[in-house]
């Protein structure tokens, strides 16, 4: 979405006014279906607000606790949320008190803190017995992602990288059936990526919240500028290809059931003040995967100051094309011209024919060749609708996991391949060298 | 992504008012993804898919609209229902107008001068339609399909569980549409959120269509807006002073329809409605309905809610085009 903003300062005034809030008292225990689950929130700004929505939707979840260190925003935000939705629940600054207090009654807990927030946080969950869906990037470091891995393996606990594509019903069909199965693309010669984002201003806050200092510093925010953001910051976030290039790199891992041997990539921060955006605002990287004896590269690009074309994945194959999209809902297929005909896929519902022209059905052809206007690419997309919130299935299918009913569809070996990945691309930033990659480093 | 929102605030620091402009403009996103029958992952969409007698879970903001619509319709006789997608669908494959620009499907922008105004602080392109749909039938059925439109049609359709947090649809097929209440609602929010930061002086428009306007800019009695009819594009009234209140057009435009949900017919009574309200989610609903309720109805109505303001075009046949009168009903604007 493109945005500019235009500015003329205009007669002085006074501050707002100071609202107050507080978080909810707990009242009785509201009486608990035996298939319920009982959840906890660490982190309920933005992401977590859109992951609390997500969960509110589906039937059999009920919020014990919910946690935020900024309690004039964010956690009254979401107490609020939840007492509108008769979820009785105490609410927590400190998430080592909200562990203590309630880890007996929990069976899980979501995080949606900020990335150096994760590997603490999720570590100590995992320890008190309780199941994490953890938003992605798993850590700002590999060290950190590291220890999220071994702690959810020696717990038994289930760990869930929000990289919710994994449960995205259009991109398991891509995946398994286009791609995989039907081999639609042929060999996949090579990939392209982006997440191109508009310019935008640094994030600010009602004055009447700000945190004081000495709170701020208590959770490791040297200011309310950083608190607010925390992702171009090294110490705080991941930057942005851990932010958002973990989960197209996890996709680029994922259909091609690889991982990469080496890395390029060159970046910097071009547009941004360099002092309150430490990250790379602009990214260019180059991916090695091998696939069958030969080398399959991925062309990948973060630019932070203009949206054209938002963020996709396209993956091109000697039979066809796909460009696949979690935003709008997009999968579009192009086959080659001289690649076998699709007609047959079409008629079983594997795809949806959405070009004028339609292919030949097989085995039906009664001359050698129709004459008409000239060809132009044949375009498909899938038949599959995902009429939910993009995350919910994500947590669905992490609440089913609880329940025994379902494997995770991104556990932390998953995640952990990614967090390494984007490392990587940081490295070759830094050294400008070609960096390599061995199948031991996605290894705990 | 065809509707402009914009907001125009005044605050001594230009920084912050900006910041506030953001936040309200990710509010705006938040909500066009939830309300929004064109977003495939919407609350109305899942809605609008869901088979008789399943209720789901929806939002706050999805179950708040929903509950304000209900109230609306029942205050206008039904002249307002967000129930009427189908027959929104209907008139629109009918004549093929999928051609026309989705902020003109509904009939507007007949709203003015908002640039006149002293301090513009954000822009954002943004829409409650952003795709078309459907295909002309020419096999001889249509009345059977306005039936069938109108059958899938009502608030009694719908049952919302304010407890549960859950709509239900009585019978499969119905389309919520809020294309008539949406932008209203997210002027609305996004008015709390500005007030929440601090901003005590602003005004909200979306697409021209509904304004909002809160405080005023320094020596002004309020924020300046006009109304402009859909046809000449001429002012049709004095110049208005908006402050603490919503004002709303709907129209008639380049020969878009809108629909009577209660005959299932095309509105024919007039070109153009405007209406003003404490909300601009009321002003953006009742707009709607005033473009297809008598002048009775319309009298009705105001006597008994004194702080509505309704004004209408009254476009008798045989006039010359370009001889626009306007009717008032209500309090003065």
């Amino acid at each position: 979405m493109a945005r500019r903003a235009f500015f003329r300062s205009a007669a002085a005034l006074g501050s707002g006014a100071v609202l107050t809030s507080r978080a909810a008292e707990p009242k009785a225990e509201a009486e608990k279906k035996a298939e319920d689950l009982s959840v906890a929130m660490i982190g309920v700004g933005a992401q977590g607000q859109l992951l609390l929505g997500s969960c509110l939707k589906i039937p059999g979840i009920r919020f014990r606790a919910v946690c935020d260190i900024w309690k004039d925003f964010n956690l009254d935000g979401a107490s609020q949320m939840l007492r509108a939705y008769n979820h009785e629940h105490r609410a927590y600054v400190d998430y080592r008190e909200m562990l203590e207090k309630e880890r007996q009654q929990l069976n899980a807990v979501i995080i949606a803190t900020p990335d150096f927030c994760h590997a603490e946080q999720a570590v100590a969950c995992l320890k008190a017995g309780l199941h994490v869906y953890c938003e992605a990037p798993m850590s700002n470091t590999v060290e950190g992602a590291r220890q999220m891995v071994q702690a959810a393996k020696e717990s038994g606990k289930l760990l869930q990288i929000g990289m919710q594509r994994r449960s995205n019903p259009r991109y398991i069909h891509c995946c398994e059936k286009v791609v995989r199965e039907l081999k639609l693309l042929g060999q996949i010669t090579a990939i392209s990526g982006q997440w191109n984002r508009s310019v935008q201003p640094d994030r600010g806050w009602p004055k009447r919240a700000t945190m004081d200092e000495a709170a701020l510093a208590r959770y490791g925010y040297p200011s309310m500028q950083q608190f607010r953001n925390w992702q171009w910051h090294k110490k705080l976030g991941g930057g942005p290809v851990a932010e958002f290039g973990s989960h197209q790199i996890d996709v680029f891992n994922w259909f091609l059931d690889a991982r990469p041997t080496a890395v390029m990539a060159a970046g910097g921060t071009e547009y941004y003040d360099r002092k309150t955006h430490e990250w790379c605002d602009t990214v260019m990287a180059i991916l090695e995967y091998p696939v069958r004896q030969r080398t399959v590269r991925v062309l990948y690009q973060i630019v932070a100051s203009n949206g054209n074309l938002g963020y996709y994945e396209k993956f091109l194959g000697a039979d066809g094309a796909l460009v696949i999209s979690e935003a709008a809902g997009l999968a579009n297929l192009f086959r080659e011209a001289t690649a076998p005909d699709w007609g047959k896929w079409v008629n079983l519902g594997f795809l949806v024919q959405t070009g004028k022209r339609p292919d030949q059905t097989d085995g039906t052809r009664t001359s050698v060749v129709s004459i008409t206007d000239s060809v132009t690419q044949t375009h498909y997309t899938v038949p599959v609708e995902f009429k939910e919130p993009i995350q919910k299935a994500h947590l669905e299918n992490f609440f089913a996991a609880i329940q025994g009913k379902a494997q995770l569809n991104c556990p932390a070996e998953v995640g952990y391949a990614a967090a390494v990945t984007a490392s990587k691309i940081y490295e070759a930033i830094e050294t400008g060298r070609k960096i390599g990659l061995k199948a031991e480093d996605f290894q705990i | 992504m065809a509707t402009t929102f914009e907001i125009v605030s005044v605050h001594p620091d230009v920084r912050y008012a900006e910041q506030a402009a953001w936040a309200a403009f990710e509010l705006l996103d938040r909500l066009e993804q939830e309300l929004s029958r064109y977003v495939e992952n919407s609350d109305i969409s899942r809605i609008n898919s869901l088979a008789a007698d399943q209720p789901v879970l929806v939002g706050l903001a999805c179950l708040e609209c929903l509950e304000i619509s209900a109230r609306i319709h029942a205050e206008t006789d039904g002249a307002f229902d967000v129930t009427a997608g189908r027959l929104v669908d209907f008139w629109r494959d009918r004549d093929s107008i999928a051609q026309s620009s989705d902020e003109n499907r509904f009939g507007v922008p007949p709203l003015g001068g908002f640039l006149k105004s002293p301090t513009k602080v954000g822009t954002t392109n943004h829409a409650f339609h952003s795709s078309l749909g459907g295909k002309t039938r020419n096999d001889g059925s249509l009345e059977e399909d306005l039936r069938h439109a109108r059958r899938q049609t009502g608030m009694h359709l719908i049952e919302l569980d304010k407890t549960s947090h859950t709509v239900r649809l009585r019978t499969c097929g119905v389309r919520i549409d809020l294309g008539g209440i949406g932008k209203g609602y997210a002027v609305d929010r996004m008015a709390r959120l500005l007030l929440d930061w601090g901003i005590e002086d602003a005004l909200i428009h979306g697409g021209r269509s509904t304004a909002l306007a809160f405080g005023k800019p320094a020596r002004q009695e309020g924020w300046p807006v006009s109304l402009m009819h859909p046809d000449s594009g001429e002012t049709v009234s004095r110049p208005i002073n908006l402050c603490d209140r919503a004002i709303s057009g709907s129209g008639l435009q380049k020969g878009l329809h809108i629909v009577d949900p209660r005959t299932g017919r095309l509105a024919v009574n007039r070109r153009a409605a405007w209406s003003s309200a404490p909300t601009a989610t009321l002003a953006d609903a009742l707009s709607t309905a005033f473009m297809v309720m008598t002048p009775e109805e319309i009298e009705r109505y105001c006597a008994n809610h004194p702080d509505v303001t309704a004004v209408v075009t009254r476009d008798a046949g045989g006039r010359e085009a370009n001889e626009v009168q306007i009717q008032l009903y209500g309090c003065d604007l």
